[in-house]
């Protein structure tokens, strides 16, 4: 009695945990959009008002970010320092495949973002702000969809978790 | 290999920086310019002579198999000169020329924009020359005596060559020689290349007591110079605009002497240049003139502002 009892609380948590797991990409996708913004404002800033390179801007980006936004810009930091001639629009296509292929952006967040990377560095100041301004269109109606996905299908995958477990344990007994 | 080279090799992709590498010291050693052109060669220049980069990825003096450079090479070329960032260049790219680290000059040819009857930048790159800054310490202490006037002062200096005869090579070495001996010297780099300054830090020694205002037009910066940071000597490459003959009289008027330079050949050039009016004036008591025969940087003589023969 007591290990099934054990068992099914153990199921019961796993599939709770899956579910939970599930909708905690949704919350991901969202920090990861923000924290994509705020980057690319950052570089906005940097490349309009201080006229850095985009050397410099992405190694300042690199430090000054934790978790996958700041791998994302340690990628290209180092392709960068070894890239001798090669053009920047494949570094940062290159890095946008290793850093974000396997987490919680969506195939449409991805492809905007190597989109994002073809003209960059490539065009004088005032078409460099119009890239921008188009950028944070997109982006803005990217998180928008992604905050109206995440309070749809959020809750429902965490009680799916929760139910699957119980109906697994009924099953079972 | 030297540093100086370095900064130069590092903007060519991994196939070029091979055959830049594997090329005999003495031609490292003396190179002045690479030229990389689309659908055309990579050549070399160096103690006259020229070199092309064949199909086996090697440097030799006939064109015969030269290996042919693709548009995307010299694009690839071009962004990593420029750092990929067109937009931090937009003022140099309409003058034609970059400055990367170390200060080479990088020469852009291509399909110019025009807005308001003005070079806006240039589009459709079609070949790049980069020509090698060089730093010969000690190159000055031949005619520096010529130049002191006590251990207080020096006379205003006009160095006048034609290009690649090694003005700018004179002026860096003569800045540090006087900042050694004890002169505040403010250098106007214009083009970033007598300092060579990158993030801040000067890629070619200019002595212990040189201030740098780097990427600055002349005419101001001379000015600025004067009030901000209280120089012996102002030092400036090129002069020739009519503004910079205001700013010259400024920098007199304060006390403060002068060494720049000027593309001429004789002293009948300055007296139709811009400067004419300075060199009416008798403002520079010495004039170095250069020329590359025998070999680049000679000093062929040096007068004063009457014209009279020094040496």
């Amino acid at each position: 009695m007591i290990i099934k009892m054990v068992l099914s609380a153990s199921i019961i948590a796993l599939s709770t945990l899956v579910g939970y797991l599930i909708s905690s990409s949704f919350e991901n996708r969202i920090k990861q959009l923000n924290a994509l913004i705020f980057a690319i404002k950052i570089m906005d800033a940097e490349m309009n008002y201080s006229k850095n390179y985009l050397g410099e801007i992405i190694n300042k980006l690199a430090l000054n970010n934790d978790e996958t936004i700041g791998i994302f810009f340690t990628n290209i930091n180092n392709a960068l320092n070894h890239s001798f001639g090669k053009d920047f629009s494949h570094i940062w296509n290159d890095a946008v495949e290793m850093t974000f292929k396997t987490g919680s952006l969506s195939k449409t967040d991805i492809k905007l973002l190597k989109d994002f990377g073809k003209r960059f560095g490539k065009i004088d100041l005032q078409n460099q702000k119009n890239i921008f301004e188009y950028f944070y269109r997109r982006f803005d109606l990217q998180l928008e969809e992604a905050i109206n996905e995440k309070e749809k299908k959020s809750r429902v995958y965490r009680n799916l978790g929760v139910s699957v477990g119980i109906m697994i344990v009924v099953i079972l007994i | 290999m030297s540093k100086n080279l370095d900064h130069i090799f590092s903007k060519f992709p991994e196939s070029l920086q091979r055959a830049l590498f594997t090329l005999p010291d003495t031609v490292k050693d003396a190179m002045e310019e690479i030229r990389v052109k689309v659908n055309g060669a990579v050549t070399i220049y160096a103690s006259g002579k020229e070199y092309f980069l064949h199909q086996d990825n090697r440097f030799r003096e006939n064109c015969e198999k030269m290996r042919i450079t693709s548009k995307e090479e010299v694009l690839g070329i071009f962004n990593s000169v420029l750092n990929y960032s067109v937009y931090a260049y937009e003022d140099e790219l309409s003058n034609g020329y970059v400055t990367i680290q170390g200060g080479h000059r990088v020469g852009i040819c291509g399909k110019t924009v025009i807005q308001d009857g003005k070079v806006r930048t240039i589009k459709n790159i079609s070949s790049l020359n980069i020509r090698r800054s060089r730093e010969i310490i000690g190159i000055s202490e031949k005619y520096i005596q010529y130049i002191l006037r006590d251990n207080k002062s020096i006379y205003n200096t006009l160095i006048v060559s034609p290009p690649k005869c090694g003005k700018t090579t004179l002026l860096r070495d003569l800045i540090r020689n006087l900042s050694m001996r004890g002169f505040k010297v403010g250098v106007v780099d214009e083009r970033s290349e007598i300092a060579g300054m990158h993030e801040g830090i000067m890629q070619n020694d200019l002595g212990i007591r040189t201030d740098i205002l780097d990427g600055c037009p002349k005419d101001k910066g001379m000015i600025m110079m004067i009030r901000s940071m209280s120089p012996d000597i102002i030092a400036t490459d090129e002069i020739g605009k009519e503004e910079d003959v205001y700013a010259v009289e400024c920098a007199l008027n304060a006390g403060i002497n002068l060494i720049t330079t000027i593309h001429g050949y004789t002293f009948e050039d300055l007296m139709n240049s811009n400067i004419k009016k300075l060199i009416s004036k008798k403002i520079f008591n010495r004039i170095i003139i250069l020329s590359n025969i025998p070999t680049t940087g000679c000093v062929n003589k040096i007068i004063n502002s009457n014209n009279e023969l020094i040496i």
